[in-house]
């Protein structure tokens, strides 16, 4: 194994060396997002740009081991241990160097972006038709060979794009690249550095413990070409960041085509990149053929998402495996007949985003805490394995040895055999009543189709896979025959057990208990395993052997293990091993290794999945206030005149920006009811709302009304202003006598200033007063159209400080922190604010202004 | 644990000549360097000469086995699963061993051997093995059991074969009927050996059209250490590449940065002179890219850094080394620190090499030096879509002689 070459195979990669002197340290991350739960949500439709790639060198370890295992052979001193050692260490290095070097290749446009949707040249559209289309990748010829031609044309001098189709508009836009940087860092632990994961909002303490953890990097990151080896050889998390993006909406706009190139590049780079098979030396026959997609894993560090979040089974595989770090072996997907993942998905309960939900800041280093998550993974994969595996296998043993309709045959004997047991024949005909009535379950349907959809394929593709259609066609015959058996029997009146004992129902399969009696699922323990002489278990049940027994020898130790004995039984086998793949089917794209293309899952956004599947909408909240807002603004405007009121009827704003109440006006989305004031409502035009967020509390308004002249100017109405009230609980508004709106301008224009202010307590019950301003004439116009305004506004602000469901999102830039505190070693308070709003601060220059 | 021995002790026993019969036998080894290997054993060198492109023994690379090390494929989850159980072999049918030639040419195979990375249960599985060790007849030694991939994508498609000692036997599934099985294989066979006549006819026809196919020949950088051949195919040119790589598109040859190391100071030390201009040829051209003996270089390869031979027994190997530095005198530069294990080409060397490289061609043309074994073959010029050759003699050979040899040698690895 080469380790030799990995300094130097390294390419303009010396800024993210960490050392642990103070100095400007470049830590090249994206920003970091502190967002709520209405922010998180949304931001899930956005692209990652910072992310985690957890390496498991499990196989790497693995593939070293043999090799040393055969080293033994020839020199008795070489020790395995350290072989599988030395592979793992060597694969965490290549894997993270390739994944930065492909991320940097791609970032300054010496790789292509491959357009996923097939809109990208010819030559992709083709590979992608055949093969990414088909959930193919590296299965399919023509998106190797693509990969292989533009990998190479990468490393030209002039490598001439043209000739395959590439344009200027298939690679990272030059207005991004300009000051960005590739950041690739091993997390050793998880720090503030990690902050917006545990907590929504920038506190005060926040902004301190990034700038007391820049001075000493080293403990919680090291650099991802760091040769040290890590506390765990095994589990390593490599952050990969696109940091100092100049444009937000650009990098939104590729940021989904950059991951989406990166995973294809990523996994046929680390099987055929010559310079990579090149250094892999020794092991490049084990490298290339390490099932990588299963060691690696991407997984957006933050809100934002690698892969858009999509409402389907895939989609749901984030939830579901979210789930998996909890549950561990409880998780449902091992249970007998789980229930769907889409009707365990977000059952009503809203759970916090950002608060560390998965634990990452409770774990003693982010190693231990990929692992305690790999294994949980790993737990529940073994069990889908092994229950799929089982299921076929007893399904091609039962088959080779009995036909379907020699079953059937062997069943309708039963019908003329009066003394034949009844127990048996109730628990078979129960669970095929069970598995064909789909009030319980989907499972006739479901079997049904097991051969239609893609998930199974690629897990059962082997030999025994082949078989899955013939199965499903021995299972159509053997219900038919079951459903005219029953049938018989019952009007034989031989239909129901011969005893009324409830334990009788424990010696049904467990899927079948558990639909039958959900509430009692835990008592349900294998009764006949602990208590085979139970009178109701099988091999005590009075009953006919088939003529052909599918026994099968194990092989091992002479003994035979019995797959069904009876023909009733070999029929609730069959039914039995089907109902175990269906289950696995509803759970394969979580924990199976199905695709081709590596994971990202969205683990640490629980609202990702329910913002697909429209669940939860974070605009929703918003939108309403600000539809409230309007409707309020729209009655306090016209309560100066005439007390009515305007009703909002506003089903569908802009998601994200205010937009003016002319616009909505004219768009005719607001009605007015009563005494209309349609004339005057329409000079409302051009007022902005847009300043509103960063009011706490308190209004102004200024209406030509005031001195009754209402007759004469009629259309020259209010300009609404808006003043911080700076945290007191008075509020003060101005009004603005003499303001006119300039028809031909379209915009207000003060003529005359003559203001009047008044505090109001933000403690006023509002609607009351409100009403009271419109009754008493007394109180004058102006009051009250001051007191439905400020009505208006106060709803807005109570209902934009919904802490959860109106969108909170604000930055932090690691490296302005870093650098401000690093220069004077604390933290000023100007500068602290300053860094707060997300402005770059130079405390030294600040101090120079003062 | 005995048997665990045994099974291991044959890992290491290089390809034979067959000593038995005149059977040609398969075998699966591990290089010094533990990289597994495929070989086929011929009765005379010569033999093994006429069935194996030229080389004195028969054998090649055992080829990636995609997604295999990890639990993801099913065919090997199926197979570790349900070996000696679900999964028998005929032993009634031994007529596959006439297969082994026909399997080590045309099928692209991986071996699975008891202790193995592919197994997704677990290295050392003792219960495993004793059911791994149920596949081949008692007393017989050893099973190895045979993948076969998909040549183009390395993708498993079936584990049907199992070989103990010398014979080969089909692995059947419980009901499966072993004549069947058996059958299905050698068509199998039979269909591979199409494909592969297939691909050799048209890429002959194609081939045989001289400079009017259109191909375009490189020496990449793809990084400071590696250089690799590459050739790019168009439509009517894409049998060339199939048969390089399978790909339409283009190729990508690795190339060994010691054996370019030699063929450099080779071409500095030799004082070559041209014999004259060659016509294209796309069998020669082709020879550079599928042998494994084989280097090329362009004036940016001067530029790159080479590795030192690796450190092997504790003593560090420096005879290749020697040689190139002494053929090469002043030329080589270790790079900064003894411990880099590298070296590089000085500046003025590498102008001075550069325009010894470009006297051989015309000045529209990029030349590129290839050989192999460490001695210097041709010069290649390439212009436009394809070039032309020129084979180099240096003082000590004489241009017809070497042009005689030179054509001899062609023959027989465009097959391969």
């Amino acid at each position: 194994m080469k380790f030799i070459n990995f300094h130097k195979f390294i390419v303009g990669t010396i800024s993210l060396l960490l050392s642990a002197e103070v100095g400007a340290i470049a830590f090249n991350m994206a920003p970091l997002e502190f967002t709520n739960r209405a922010g998180c949500s949304a931001l899930s439709t956005k692209p990652a740009r910072s992310i985690f790639l957890q390496i498991d060198a499990f196989n790497a370890g693995k593939a070293g081991f043999a090799q040393g295992i055969l080293a033994q052979r020839n020199q008795s001193t070489e020790n395995p241990a350290v072989w599988a050692q030395k592979g793992a260490n060597s694969f965490r290095l290549w894997s993270s160097h390739l994944a930065y070097e492909i991320m940097d290749a791609m970032r300054t446009g010496k790789l292509p972006l491959l357009n996923p949707d097939g809109t990208s040249p010819a030559i992709f559209n083709k590979a992608v038709e055949q093969c990414l289309n088909k959930k193919q990748f590296l299965s399919c010829p023509a998106m190797n060979n693509l990969l292989s031609e533009v990998w190479s044309r990468s490393k030209m001098k002039n490598p001439n794009w043209q000739e395959i189709g590439l344009t200027q508009k298939d690679f990272f836009p030059t207005a991004l690249r300009t000051n960005s940087k590739i950041g690739c860092h091993i997390v050793r632990k998880y720090s503030s550095f990690h902050s917006p994961l545990k907590t929504q909002t920038v506190e005060n303490g926040t902004i301190t413990n990034i700038a007391i953890d820049s001075l000493t990097p080293e403990e919680s990151l090291d650099s991802c070409f760091s040769t040290k080896e890590g506390k765990d050889p095994r589990f390593t998390t490599v952050q990969l960041d696109i940091a100092n993006l100049e444009k937000d909406d650009d990098w939104d706009k590729i940021g989904f085509q950059f991951w989406h190139s990166f995973k294809l590049f990523y996994s046929w780079g680390w099987r055929y990149a010559p310079e990579y098979i090149q250094e892999y030396g020794d092991l490049k026959q084990s490298f290339s053929s390490i099932a990588f997609e299963d060691s690696v894993m991407l997984l957006p560090n933050g809100c934002r998402s690698i892969e858009l979040p999509k409402c389907d089974t895939e989609g749901l595989n984030s939830d579901v495996m979210r789930a998996a770090k909890f549950l561990g072996a409880t998780h449902p997907a091992i249970s007998e007949l789980p229930q769907k993942p889409i009707d365990i998905l977000f059952s009503g309960k809203a759970d916090p985003v950002n608060t560390d939900g998965l634990g990452l800041f409770k774990a003693e280093n982010a190693s231990a805490w990929s692992r305690d998550f790999k294994e949980k993974l790993s737990t529940l994969r073994f069990e889908l394995q092994r229950k799929i595996i089982t299921g076929m296998a007893k399904l091609q043993i039962i088959r080779s040895l009995v036909s379907p309709e020699e079953l059937s045959k062997d069943i309708n004997l039963i019908l003329n055999d009066s003394s034949y047991d009844k127990t048996e024949t109730y628990l078979a005909c129960m669970e095929y009543t069970l598995a064909k009535n789909n009030l319980f379950n989907d499972i006739d349907a479901e079997i049904l189709t097991l051969n239609n959809t893609k998930e199974l394929q690629s897990v059962l593709l082997a030999e025994s896979g082949k078989d899955l259609g013939k199965y499903i066609e021995y299972y159509k015959t053997v219900t038919n025959t079951m459903g005219q058996f029953c049938k018989a029997l019952e009007t034989q009146g031989r239909a129901n057990a011969a005893t009324n004992n409830p334990e009788l129902l424990k010696s049904l399969n467990e899927w079948a208990f558990n639909l039958l009696r959900p509430a009692e699922k835990s008592s349900y323990s294998g009764q006949c395993l602990q208590n085979p002489t139970h009178p109701a278990c099988p091999n005590n049940l009075d009953k006919k052997y088939l003529v052909t027994r599918p026994r099968h020898s194990n092989g091992q130790n002479g003994d035979e293990f019995t797959i069904c004995k009876t023909s009733l039984e070999c029929a609730r086998t069959v039914l039995q091993s089907l109902v175990s793949i269906v289950s696995v089917r509803r759970y394969a794209h979580a924990f199976l290794p199905l695709d081709d293309i590596m994971k990202s899952p969205s683990l640490f956004n629980n609202f990702a999945t329910p913002t697909a599947c429209h669940l939860y909408d974070p605009w929703s909240k918003q939108r309403n206030s600000w539809k409230l807002f309007i409707a309020d603004l729209g009655s306090a405007l016209l309560q100066g005149a005439t007390c009515g009121t305007i009703q909002s009827r506003i089903l569908e704003l802009p998601t994200n920006k205010v937009i003016g109440y002319k616009e909505i006006y004219d768009q005719d989305q607001i009605s007015y009811q009563t005494e209309t004031q349609h004339e005057a409502t329409k000079y409302v035009a051009g007022v902005d709302y847009s300043f509103l967020p960063a009011l706490s509390c308190g209004a102004a308004v200024s209406n030509t009304i005031i001195n009754g002249q209402q007759e004469s100017l009629p259309g020259y109405y209010a300009q609404l202003e808006v003043r911080r009230c700076d945290g007191k609980s008075e509020t003060e508004y101005t009004v603005d006598r003499n303001i006119t709106l300039d028809p031909t301008l379209n915009k207000i224009v003060k003529t005359d200033k003559n203001t009047v202010q008044r505090c109001f307590r933000c403690t006023f019950g509002l609607t009351s007063i409100a009403k009271y301003a419109c009754t008493v004439p007394l109180v004058g116009q102006v009051a009250s159209a001051g007191i439905g305004l400020f009505q208006g506004v106060m709803r807005l602000i109570s209902n934009l400080s919904d802490s959860d469901n109106i969108i909170k999102t604000s930055q932090l830039n690691i490296d302005q922190i870093s650098e401000s505190f690093e220069a004077t070693q604390a933290k000023e308070i100007s500068c602290h604010n300053k860094l707060k709003r997300g402005i770059t601060c130079n405390p030294k220059k600040e101090k120079a202004i003062r | 644990m005995k048997n665990i021995i045994i099974i291991l002790s044959f890992i290491f026993s290089l390809p034979a000549y067959s000593l038995i019969d005149n059977q040609p036998t398969l075998n699966f080894f591990f290089d010094s360097s533990l990289n597994p290997k495929i070989g086929l054993s011929c009765n005379t060198e010569m033999e093994c000469k006429n069935k194996c492109s030229n080389s004195e023994i028969c054998q090649k690379e055992v080829p990636t086995c995609l997604s295999c090390i990890g639990a993801k494929s099913p065919y090997l989850n199926d197979f570790f699963n349900n070996i000696g159980e679900l999964t028998t072999a005929c032993f009634d049918q031994s007529f596959l061993n006439k297969e082994a030639e026909s399997l080590f040419k045309y099928v692209s195979m991986v071996p699975i051997f008891p202790v193995s990375p592919y197994n997704p249960l677990g290295l050392k599985d003792f219960g495993l093995m004793l059911k791994f060790m149920s596949l081949c007849p008692a007393g017989t030694q050893e099973p190895v059991a045979i993948a076969f991939t998909d040549t183009i994508t390395h993708s498993i498609r079936e584990i049907p074969l199992v070989k103990c000692g010398q014979a080969i036997f089909p692995l059947v599934r419980l009901g499966e009927d072993c004549e069947k099985k058996a059958d299905q294989i050698q068509e199998y066979i039979l269909h591979e050996q199409d494909k592969y006549d297939q691909l050799i006819a048209s890429y002959k026809e194609i081939s045989d059209q001289g400079e009017s196919v259109s191909l375009k020949y490189d020496v990449l950088q793809f990084s400071d250490f590696s250089e690799a051949q590459y050739l790019k195919c168009n439509e009517t040119s894409s049998p060339i590449c199939q048969n390089i790589c399978h790909s339409n598109l283009s190729c990508v040859a690795n190339l060994d940065n010691e054996k370019s190391a030699e063929g450099i100071a080779a071409f500095n030390h030799g004082q070559f002179t041209g014999c004259g201009v060659e016509r294209f040829s796309t069998e020669t051209l082709v020879n550079y890219l599928k042998s494994n003996s084989s280097f090329a270089f362009n004036s940016l390869s001067l530029a790159q850094t080479y590795d030192l031979p690796e450190v092997t027994n504790d003593f560090k190997d420096l005879s290749v080394i020697n040689t190139i530095l002494n053929n090469f005198a002043g030329v080589f530069k270790a790079s900064g620190t003894v411990e880099d294990n590298s070296f590089f080409i000085s500046n003025s060397y590498q102008l001075k090499i550069e325009a010894i490289m470009k006297s051989f061609c015309d000045e529209s043309s990029t030349p590129f030096i290839m050989g192999h074994e460490g001695k210097i073959e041709r010069v290649f010029c390439r212009s436009g879509q394809n070039g032309y050759f020129q084979i180099l003699a240096d003082r000590n050979e004489n241009c017809a002689e070497k042009t005689g040899k030179l054509s001899i040698s062609n023959v027989g690895v465009l097959n391969e």
